[in-house]
């Protein structure tokens, strides 16, 4: 591993789990489920008017994480054609389960316990143990992650030669 | 290359300069607008950006993570 680094391919990573775990808060809990929006504890979606305004403000949470999944798939792009990064599967599937995780720990300490500009499930009468799961969650997707980004730290072939 | 950025870049992004977010609710278009566009609009974009700036952040250091760690070596020597 002389002069060899994993850190491209880990960042590309979790850039793009944390894209595609927005992907899944966004399209799982304010879409499908409907538990809340962007704005549900602020402007809660109880009527036509309201409900548009929160579904616009998710639409560009959904442009933004769009924008750090591509990123993400930039970055990988550059890390595949670096000598120096070992082409490392488990490394970089660690590296998207720690972005998730990433994901659901910033976004829920801010806009769940800090801010509160919504709570995981709105409608439920109390919200913080949803809130905490959401944490817990995104911590125990930091530890999975950790342990194969840990298991893939003998992978030494860099993706030229791999191909 | 550059074309290919240059195309992707105005596809995407035209579709969002010319079109109105809320231009499906004739009824209640004028409501939303203002609820919207008003003076919480770069408050509520802001918050809105944040985690995603920070986990962003996080993704570029640790992309030159080598880099920055050598600097932080040089100036402690």
């Amino acid at each position: 591993m002389a002069n060899m680094t994993r850190s491209p391919l880990i960042a590309a990573g979790v850039l793009m789990g944390a894209g595609l775990g927005g992907f899944v808060d966004g399209i799982v809990l304010h879409q499908i489920l409907q538990w809340h929006n962007m704005l549900s504890a602020r402007m809660p979606p109880n009527d036509l008017a309201a409900a548009k305004v929160n579904m616009f403000w998710d639409g560009l949470f959904h442009a933004a994480v769009w924008v750090m999944t591509a990123i993400g798939l930039g970055v990988l792009w550059r890390a595949g054609a670096r000598r120096d990064v070992p082409w490392s599967g488990k490394t970089f599937t660690g590296a998207l389960i720690i972005g998730w995780g990433l994901f659901n720990l910033i976004e829920g300490i801010i806009d769940h316990q800090i801010l509160g500009i919504h709570h995981v499930n709105e409608y439920a009468e109390n919200k913080l143990p949803w809130d905490l799961a959401f944490l817990a969650s995104g911590i125990a997707f930091l530890l999975v992650g950790w342990m194969l980004i840990r298991s893939g730290r003998n992978d030494d072939v860099p993706r030229a030669a791999v191909t | 290359m550059k074309r290919f950025r240059k195309f992707v870049a105005t596809v995407f992004v035209l579709p969002l300069i010319f079109s109105s977010a809320v231009s499906a609710c004739p009824l209640c278009r004028a409501q939303v607008e203002s609820e919207i566009y008003n003076r919480n609009f770069l408050n509520n974009f802001f918050i809105m950006l944040l985690p995603i700036i920070i986990i962003t952040a996080i993704g570029f250091g640790l992309y030159h993570a080598d880099k920055i760690s050598e600097r932080l070596k040089g100036r402690i020597k």
